[in-house]
């Protein structure tokens, strides 16, 4: 308030939030492992998940580490995993890209038949991982021009 | 053509326009309610009122972006329709999906819900009196337009009542926070039941702002008995016939017939106060259709049975009207002690059931508040509120739900058919403000006819004017969730960075242009 006040602003476009991702605000970062391997992915009615552990650990899809820091963790505070609401940090263009290639790096199988199995228990990737990002995600960047004869 | 000719076409021209424009009255945008709309009043040669028109030329879309999204997602999907009244579609979302899944909370459950959802009322309704619709009567409503708002108010009652009702409201929110994870769009809800229990801790601070909530409701029903009805202006403005129509009123019940904003059976009473049906919510279609017109996004609810008559009042028009007037026609009382009272102080003094003056709308929200608060404090009081089973997962396949709360502003309906792995399919959405739409556009039309004439118009006047659709306490972003029929439209598509991508054109007889 004083800064607005002050009329001295930051420079249009700032965002003023941490310039990290939200594990490192969330209070549960103790409880998430350096390793994480999954063979399957939970969506959150079919858990009750533990109030204290990371909600990645428990195989759920929060999007917390593709997503900034600032919110205060707010929906992992009410035991909900992170949706992304609050976009990515300055160092990612595109969201659901950064967390879908950090899901992908955890997928314990390595044959075609059963990575598909374990990515069938994730039923919207496009609305899970891009629910606030599509419109500036570069899957959408697409134009057709016609070619000049 | 000579010039000369020309130049009299010309003045005769411009003497029609300058003519027309005077006849033409545009009120845009309204303000104090949520969302966006506009009053456009047609004047007659006389300078009477010969039409007006109550427009939204809002668009949103999400009974069709909710197609393809897992039915977990709608509770936090939905509640992002609004800002202000979040937390309503996220519980009648909750609802839907424990119908979706045949699941029923634990007691710790349903009683969390249905304290974050008192919670919720209360400081909803706090802010539609002090804030949106108050300033009408508090400050007056012609008072000079810097002053109809919340600033007004304060400067009205005093810094430290103003102090007292911001912190109420924040201490309210602070509730739903704390139990929801956060108060604008909360995180709570699951089939079901809820996702976090509550602590002995957090109950001991919400029994004590439930308790403080009491005393807030006490404060504001008094309020509104000195600032409102010792005013004879105001009590006449309230009574006049220019906002009084006589519609079928709607609001879910419990079982004695007392409005419950959580869960019930909704019930439905004609003009004269005779009930007309009492349904469940999985049977909504019956009952509810919706009617397009081309001047509004906003669609108009009707009752099926009785089918779409037009926009006229009573017994034999399907229009009815939903949210705290509505509401308490629809009961015969109260479930919580002090807004037992308030119900009857109110009804006796308007002389009986059912009351028709739009107006009252606002001391009706009054009662429901103190209804809301004494329910909360129910709830906080309730030593299984800390039970720490909270939840029971589905086992059953998903196929299709209907859930229904009382929004602040209405009865509010979520339908959802999904696949057997719980995918949507198919969402509609019945939408609060949606049920009242025919009934505010008949109020807003009324109010210009009966306070306009002679081409008389001043500031005051179109404030009063706009107090017609304030009373309902409209959620317009709510009310014009859906893609509407068949209207001309022009869709521009921008990406993140504002540069067109897309446009998409409907003309008036249904084609398409794409470019």
């Amino acid at each position: 308030m004083k800064t607005l006040l002050s009329g001295e602003l930051p420079p249009p476009g700032t965002v003023l939030a941490p310039d990290v991702a939200l594990c490192d605000e969330c209070s549960r970062i103790d409880t998430k492992p350096e390793d994480l391997s999954f063979i399957e992915f939970k969506r959150p009615h079919q858990v009750l998940a533990d109030e204290g552990t990371c909600l990645l650990a428990q195989g759920l899809l929060c999007m917390g580490p593709a997503t900034r820091a600032g919110c205060g963790a707010l929906c992992v505070e009410g035991n909900m995993p992170c949706t992304g609401c609050f976009g990515p940090t300055s160092r990612v263009h595109d969201q659901g890209a950064k967390f879908l290639s950090a899901i992908a790096s955890m997928i314990g199988a390595d044959d075609p038949e059963a990575i598909d199995k374990v990515l069938d228990t994730i039923p919207d990737p496009v609305g899970t991982f891009y629910r606030y990002s599509l419109p500036a995600s570069s899957l959408r960047r697409r134009k057709t021009t016609a070619l000049e004869a | 053509m000579s010039n000369e000719t020309k130049k009299i076409l010309k003045e005769a021209s411009d003497r029609a326009n300058a003519a027309y424009l005077r006849r033409r009255i545009t009120v845009d945008p309204i303000t104090r309610l949520e969302g966006h709309g506009k009053i456009d009043i047609f004047l007659d040669e006389a300078g009477d009122v010969d039409r007006a028109y109550f427009q939204i030329p809002e668009l949103r879309g999400f009974e069709k972006f909710a197609e393809g999204r897992p039915a977990e997602d709608m509770p936090q999907i939905t509640s992002r329709i609004c800002g202000v009244c979040p937390t309503a579609h996220h519980m009648a979302a909750t609802k839907t999906l424990d119908d979706l899944y045949k699941v029923e909370p634990p007691p710790a459950g349903r009683k969390i819900r249905e304290l974050v959802y008192s919670a919720f009322m209360a400081e909803d309704h706090a802010l539609h009196f002090y804030f949106l619709g108050g300033p009408d009567f508090v400050v007056g409503p012609e008072a000079p337009a810097a002053d109809r708002n919340i600033l007004g108010v304060i400067a009205k009652v005093g810094e430290e009542a103003g102090r007292t009702v911001i912190a109420m409201r924040r201490r309210l929110r602070e509730i739903i926070s704390m139990v929801g994870g956060k108060v604008i769009h909360p995180v709570l809800g699951l089939p079901g039941g809820v996702a976090k229990r509550v602590t002995a801790e957090q109950q001991k601070e919400i029994a004590k702002t439930a308790a403080d909530a009491v005393e807030f409701g006490k404060f504001t029903l008094q309020l509104f008995r000195d600032v409102v009805l010792a005013e004879k202006a105001y009590v006449d403005l309230i009574v006049s016939d220019a906002f009084t129509h006589e519609t079928y009123y709607m609001g879910l019940v419990d079982e004695k017939n007392r409005p419950n904003f959580y869960d019930g059976r909704i019930r439905v009473v004609r003009p004269d106060g005779a009930e007309y049906v009492v349904f469940d919510s999985g049977d909504y279609l019956d009952y509810i259709a919706e009617h397009v017109e081309p001047w509004s996004y906003v669609k108009f609810c009707y009752l099926k049975p009785i089918g779409w008559q037009g926009f006229t009042d009573g017994a034999e028009s399907g229009i009815f009207s939903v949210a705290p007037l509505a509401r308490l026609n629809a009961a015969s009382g109260m479930a919580t002690p002090v807004a037992q009272e308030a119900f009857e102080e109110m009804f006796t003094t308007l002389g009986g059931g059912p009351v028709h003056h739009t107006l009252a709308n606002h001391w009706a929200r009054v009662v429901e508040l103190i209804y809301a608060a004494e329910r909360l404090k129910e709830l906080a009081d309730d030593p299984e509120l800390i039970d720490p089973e909270v939840r029971v997962l589905p086992t059953e396949t998903p196929r299709e739900g209907v859930g229904v709360v009382e929004a602040p502003r209405g009865t509010l309906f979520h339908h959802y058919q999904t696949d057997e792995r719980g995918v949507i399919e198919k969402a509609n959405l019945i939408v609060a403000t949606q049920n009242n739409s025919a009934r505010i556009a008949m109020s807003v039309e009324k109010a210009a006819k009966g306070l306009i004439s002679k081409g008389e118009v001043s500031d005051g006047i179109l404030n009063k004017v706009e107090m017609a659709f304030r009373a309902y306490d409209p959620c317009h972003a709510c009310a014009t969730h859906s893609l509407p029929g068949s209207m001309p439209l022009l869709l521009q598509v921008r990406g993140s960075d504002g540069e067109i991508i897309s446009t998409l054109q409907r003309d008036s007889d249904g084609s398409l242009h794409r470019q």
